[in-house]
């Protein structure tokens, strides 16, 4: 039974049969539904039964009057709220109307009725019922839209757990790739303090040494002494320095920092400077204007020993005579800018734009990850906001960084 | 290119040849020290070597292999030219040993591994000067 389209149930409570027909000649539309109940006990049987709009409830009746039904249906949690509307033929003293009002009544009628007042009065609560039914259905219809939008915040709560789960992966799959980079890099470093140590080392064995042969020769003085230990104790610093820089080089800074871009240059070449020239490429820098950049020193580092070590590449593998790479830095609107251009013969045209992917290298098999590019790309863009491009300029390639 | 120990009449020559100041300077010294009687001329690259080499025709040459403008290799084949039975010791570090073969053509009399042993260093000039003498 829907209820949009039911009558009204309406209770009318009588021991007379006559009574309840009165009732009914005077209520008697198709906008009620009148139930009859010729006791207080079918009453209350009924309305257990039916949710009524009101009870028009006689209160003589034999066996259980009207205001004892009334309190019974107030003491029952499904009759509470129940209006009860009581009519009575002779009941009218004040007293009385004080028992009805007690027991719970909302109007105390006696009779004779006007039936303009009757109607009026029922219709009210007819109302009250209908919209409170209507307010029910709203809210059933309320919990049904509500019960699907929980279903799409599901839903979507899954979307976006799946999503971040994808982000995720995505950022293990860079970190990985950070990682292979910084492997690669590490590699060649290591290479690098070879190139660097193998000289230092030397010069301290000879200092070494020079002291011992001093002394076979019989001219070692406490000052000869000193200035041998002198020597050798520089030397080592240096040797120590070098590790110091090359551990450096390889800790991951936590927080973004404004830092001298000439010095993160400087420290950069120190390690490399060695090996460079050992393979004949000249490395020159020039500076104006004491930039600073706001970043990850020794990521930028990284980039910068990238670029250099694709220029320097570049370079082998073509044979380049007096291979020459220079770094730039300056101040511009507001951002520090830095270039790495070689002489070595620029990037093919065709490879342009793929030398930042991932992958992509024109090295030969093992000789190149292929991922400095693309995590120098990352870092510079990603996680210092900043801008690295590239360009070919007369005789050699341009790369760019803008932080 | 300047004489460490400029004796009037050496009995023997010797031609130095090391592109690290420091080594350079070391070196010299400690062999200057060790045979006081020698001359010792010092180049800093192959190129000088050479020219060193055409003009005081020196006993013995100690060369480093990397160098910057001219390698050892080169000055040795270029020196060769000069004079065939010129003679070489080799100072290396264990990466240039793939170079040492070369040298085996061009009448190496001894390799010295870095960091040098100085009394290897002594006995090889030894051997060789006296087997000039």
């Amino acid at each position: 039974v829907t209820m949009e389209n039911s009558k009204i149930p309406v209770l009318i409570v009588d021991d007379r049969p006559e009574n309840l027909a009165a009732l009914e000649a005077l209520l008697g539309d198709a906008e009620f539904d009148l139930v009859r109940a010729e006791s207080g006990n079918e009453a209350l049987r009924q309305s257990l039964y039916t949710e009524f709009a009101l009870v028009l409830l006689d209160v003589q009746m034999p066996g259980m009057d009207g205001f004892e039904t009334a309190q019974l249906m107030r003491e029952n949690p499904k009759t509470r709220q129940l209006p009860i509307i009581f009519v009575t033929a002779g009941m009218n003293g004040e007293h009385q109307k004080f028992q009805g009002y007690q027991s719970g009544a909302v109007d105390y009628l006696v009779k004779p009725i006007e039936p303009a007042i009757l109607r009026s009065k029922v219709r009210v609560f007819c109302d009250l019922f209908s919209q409170r039914r209507e307010l029910k259905r709203m809210h059933a219809e309320l919990e049904l839209h509500h019960e699907k939008l929980r279903e799409t915040y599901s839903q979507l709560q899954e979307e976006t757990a799946r999503r971040l789960q994808a982000v995720e992966e995505l950022r293990q799959q860079e970190q990985l790739l950070l990682q292979q980079n910084r492997m690669a890099a590490m590699g060649e470093l290591l290479n690098n303090i070879a190139h660097q140590w193998r000289q230092p080392l030397n010069v301290l064995g000879l200092r070494i040494q020079e002291i011992g042969l001093r002394y076979e020769m019989g001219d070692c003085s406490p000052e000869h002494l000193q200035e041998g230990i002198d020597g050798a104790m520089g030397t080592l610093q240096y040797l120590s320095q070098t590790i110091d820089d090359f551990r450096n080089f390889n800790t991951q800074g936590a927080e973004m920092q404004l830092f001298a871009v000439d010095q993160a240059v400087a420290s950069t070449l120190s390690m490399i400077r060695d090996s460079f020239t050992q393979w004949g490429i000249a490395l020159e820098v020039e500076s104006c204007g004491n930039p600073q950049m706001k970043g990850y020193p020794n990521e930028f580092g990284q980039v910068l020993l990238n670029l250099l070590m694709n220029a320097k590449d570049a370079g082998r593998e073509r044979g380049v005579q007096d291979a020459r790479i220079t770094v730039r830095s300056w101040s511009e609107g507001g951002r520090a800018v830095v270039t790495v251009t070689d002489n070595v013969g620029g990037i093919d045209p065709e490879f342009v734009d793929k030398v930042f992917d991932a992958y992509f290298t024109t090295k030969e098999l093992g000789h190149g990850t292929g991922v400095g590019l693309f995590m120098s790309k990352n870092i510079i863009e990603k996680k210092m906001a900043g801008r690295l491009t590239v360009c070919n300029v007369p005789g050699g390639a341009e790369f760019k960084i803008e932080v | 290119m300047s004489v460490t120990n400029p004796i009037a009449r050496a009995a023997s020559t010797l031609l130095v040849v090391e592109d690290d100041p420091e080594t350079r300077r070391l070196s010299c010294s400690m062999i200057a020290r060790r045979f006081p009687d020698l001359a010792i001329y010092d180049a800093e690259n192959g190129k000088v070597g050479v020219e060193l080499y055409r003009k005081h025709a020196p006993d013995l040459v100690i060369t480093d292999i990397n160098m910057p403008v001219m390698d050892g290799i080169q000055m040795a084949e270029e020196i060769k030219e000069i004079r065939a039975s010129a003679k070489f010791i080799v100072l290396t570090g264990y990466s240039d040993k793939s170079y040492l073969e070369r040298f085996t053509g061009l009448g190496v009399s001894d390799y010295i591994l870095k960091p040098i042993e100085f009394r290897k260093l002594i006995s090889a000039i030894e051997k060789n000067i006296v087997a000039t003498v």
